[in-house]
């Protein structure tokens, strides 16, 4: 396999585990949101807490709801050009010619530069959606405790709140990650989109276009 | 293909599908070009002589000139040297 087939195959089959990962972390987010909300709306979040933190969960649950949905659409839109890509390159390995390899090449710069401002969103509310899980999950564990003069109490079984909190951590977690490999992603693909502007040059050449 | 591509893309795409002699139609529908724009991708390979025109009955057929193997093979290793230098994306 030519280096860069391998390359281009790795970059390809790593990105599409980010984008499964946001996914994941838009599905997790909007169901959290959405669960808040229609616990909030039967009554049974009403507990010993006071009604500002259920009016302040609640916000949180319908921001985290917006944010999860949208990190779901926005990743689901960039994962099926990607996907159409990986597909190709997968039906064809390992013997691409030439000629393919180039194809595929030319068909994912073409579609990073649809996708580039797409990733710029997807960067900032990913890690916005992953805090408003984990914020929610905490605000939902206060609701939880009850606070008195003469001691507290817990209304849940710890341990379920304590595996709760751990999702919730792995989620914003995840999130972070996840930013950070679209951003690698994107940083990658911006120096050989300006490498492809710089070669440009020599294309003219061969064209005979320098003269114009 | 579709998706934002740059004029010497678009050079390349059409020089590789007409290396066996193919329609204007079917250039254009390969290459996700509109009938005017194609015309003037096509109109510029012809006058440069990378593509030349064949009578095929009574439709006008387009094939790759020999010289077009040049600017093929300069464009496959630029862009395959995209993947040796510079930052390189993996997890």
């Amino acid at each position: 396999m030519k280096p860069a087939q391998s390359q281009f195959t790795k970059e390809i089959r790593h990105f599409s585990l980010v984008t499964s990962a946001n996914l994941i972390i838009g599905a997790v987010a909007s169901a959290a949101g959405i669960l808040y909300i229609i616990a909030a709306v039967l009554g049974l979040t009403a507990g010993h807490v006071s009604p500002e933190l259920r009016v302040i969960a609640g916000a949180i649950a319908m921001v985290c709801f917006g944010l999860g949905v949208s990190v779901f659409h926005i990743t689901l839109g960039i994962s099926r050009g990607q996907k159409a890509i990986r597909d190709q390159l997968e039906r064809e390995s390992p013997a691409v010619s030439d000629e393919r390899l180039t194809c595929l090449i030319v068909q994912m710069a073409a579609y990073y530069r649809d996708i580039r401002k797409t990733l710029g969103t997807i960067i900032l509310i990913g890690p916005l959606c992953g805090l408003c899980v984990f914020v929610l999950g905490i605000v939902t564990g206060l609701e939880a405790f009850s606070l008195t003069t003469s001691g507290f109490s817990v209304t849940l079984d710890s341990r379920v709140m304590l595996l709760a909190q751990a999702i919730t951590l792995a989620i914003v977690v995840s999130s972070l990650l996840s930013s950070h490999y679209v951003t690698r992603f994107a940083t990658a693909w911006n120096h050989r989109i300006a490498e492809i502007e710089a070669s440009e040059c020599a294309l003219k050449m061969t064209l005979g276009l320098d003269d114009q | 293909m579709s998706g934002r591509r740059t004029v010497y893309e678009i050079y390349w795409e059409i020089l590789v599908y007409c290396k066996s002699p193919r329609s204007f139609t079917a250039i254009i529908n390969r290459c996700d070009l509109n009938s005017k724009t194609g015309q003037e991708y096509l109109r510029f390979l012809v006058a440069r002589g990378y593509l030349a025109p064949i009578e095929s009955g009574d439709r006008a057929m387009y094939q790759s000139a020999p010289r077009a193997a040049e600017y093929i093979a300069l464009f496959s290793s630029l862009y395959q040297k995209l993947f040796d230098t510079g930052p390189e994306f993996r997890l």
